[in-house]
């Protein structure tokens, strides 16, 4: 396969992969949902005016689990039939469920990239993609998520270079224990003893500088990925990383963005020989009498 | 239809951008089109940093409640509950409503403490760790 074939074809897969991982998603967010049920009733705090006028007070149990299985519904419903509709309802309902996991007290972005994932692929279905120039709209899937990273990193770069001019005494990314300090604060809004061995990692602390500087540029440059098969699996790579880096250092619970991250953006094509050759083993194998 | 995926793109650029321009002026994102303004600087860059926290007289004493993870809450939960109701009654905004929900608060995370102070704590960042590291109370209000 060239790149325009492969990149259609592993867009093909994410679709479905994406119908899948959306039923996990799910039933995620209805143990979350539960977790958050237990708290006194009079403690809610909805982020958003949008969000207040949808739920006035936390959902029911009924209410809420309706959201989910009609959402579960569609998922499956749109593995047999795929429909634009059904997936920008899709689309809607997921931000929608999203609201009292993430939007309580303040705005957690930890399910914002699959929100972002759905949106991005309202207009892909799979049984239309079949023209040469297909691979473009594809691109820009990649596109659409991947830019979420590169602002990030940008963000970045611009932080540092607004402090340097400015002169501040702030740290920055460039500072030697930059992110050491980043842990020690989480650690300590959390309340949560930091565990020696990441005192012991930060050690190190040049070689952080060197991976401070090296991670905020790959952040920033992720975009590319979508016009590089090459470069899109090592953004991969170092996303899924990140995400658990920062899981572990910063605890920022990115788990459900960690697996959105391989799914959306895995190299499929690379088991595609992989299942042709079992194929035909498979059949070598059965036509083969046997040797007693 | 599939070449409209470049116009969500546009749209998504775009309403992130403008998140990013709402938000600095003050206002909330453009739901769920987020700025990813994330820690552009590290987290606790500034030379100090402020939280609030709830204390609890016992005999005499005046005990730093500590945040442990319970089935229903996790330690982040606790920092920012506190943190979001701490705030408010320190700006006196709706003052009898928010100290009445940091106590509901309280009771179902630590039900025996029942004499509770509210603190905002300012320390050094860059002093976490080392021997050096000091908190800086400001006592806010009984509750």
């Amino acid at each position: 396969m060239n790149y325009k074939e492969l990149t259609v074809y592993n867009y093909k897969i994410v679709y479905y992969a994406l119908r899948i991982f959306g039923l996990y998603w799910l039933l995620i967010q209805y143990f979350n949902f539960k977790k958050i049920s237990s708290w006194p009733k009079e403690i809610y705090e909805p982020f958003l005016d949008v969000q207040r006028f949808i739920f006035p007070s936390y959902p029911s149990e009924i209410l809420y689990g309706s959201m989910l299985l009609f959402c579960a519904l569609l998922l499956i419903i749109t593995i047999f039939l795929q429909n634009y509709i059904l997936n920008f309802l899709i689309f809607v309902l997921i931000a929608i469920i999203n609201f009292p996991i993430s939007l309580n007290f303040s705005v957690g972005h930890h399910n914002h990239l699959i929100i972002v994932g759905y949106f991005m692929s309202i207009f892909l279905l799979p049984k239309n993609l079949n023209k040469e120039n297909d691979y473009k709209w594809v691109q820009y899937f990649y596109l659409g998520l991947l830019a979420t990273y590169s602002l990030a990193g940008i963000s970045k770069f611009l932080g540092i270079a607004k402090n340097l001019v400015k002169g501040t005494d702030k740290i920055t990314w460039l500072h030697k224990n930059a992110a050491k300090v980043n842990t020690l604060d989480n650690y300590w809004m959390a309340d949560i003893k930091v565990p020696n061995w990441i005192l012991t990692l930060y050690q190190y602390e040049n070689f952080w500088v060197i991976i401070t500087v090296f991670a905020i540029i790959i952040q920033a440059s992720s975009f590319l990925g979508a016009f590089n098969r090459k470069y899109l699996t090592c953004v991969m790579i170092f996303l899924y990383i990140f995400h658990w880096y920062t899981g572990f250092f910063v605890l920022a619970d990115f788990q459900n963005a960690k697996n959105f991250v391989l799914i959306a953006l895995f190299p499929y094509h690379i088991l595609y020989p992989l299942f042709i050759k079992n194929k035909l083993f498979n059949h070598q194998l059965l036509n083969k009498k046997p040797d007693f | 239809m599939q070449k409209y995926t470049k116009y969500l793109f546009i749209i998504s650029l775009l309403l992130s951008l403008t998140s990013l321009y709402v938000i600095e002026r003050g206002g909330k994102e453009i739901y769920p089109f987020y700025s990813w303004k994330l820690f552009t600087s590290p987290s606790g860059n500034e030379k100090f940093e402020e939280q609030y926290r709830l204390y609890n007289v016992e005999n005499n004493d005046t005990i730093r409640i500590s945040y442990q993870s319970t089935p229903i809450y996790d330690e982040n939960n606790l920092g920012l509950i506190t943190n979001f109701y701490g705030k408010k009654i320190e700006k006196k905004e709706n003052l009898e409503i928010n100290i009445r929900k940091m106590k509901i608060f309280m009771k179902s995370y630590k039900p025996e403490y029942t004499k509770l102070i509210l603190y905002k704590e300012k320390y050094s960042p860059q002093d976490l760790g080392k021997p050096s590291f000091k908190i800086y109370k400001t006592i806010i209000t009984n509750l």
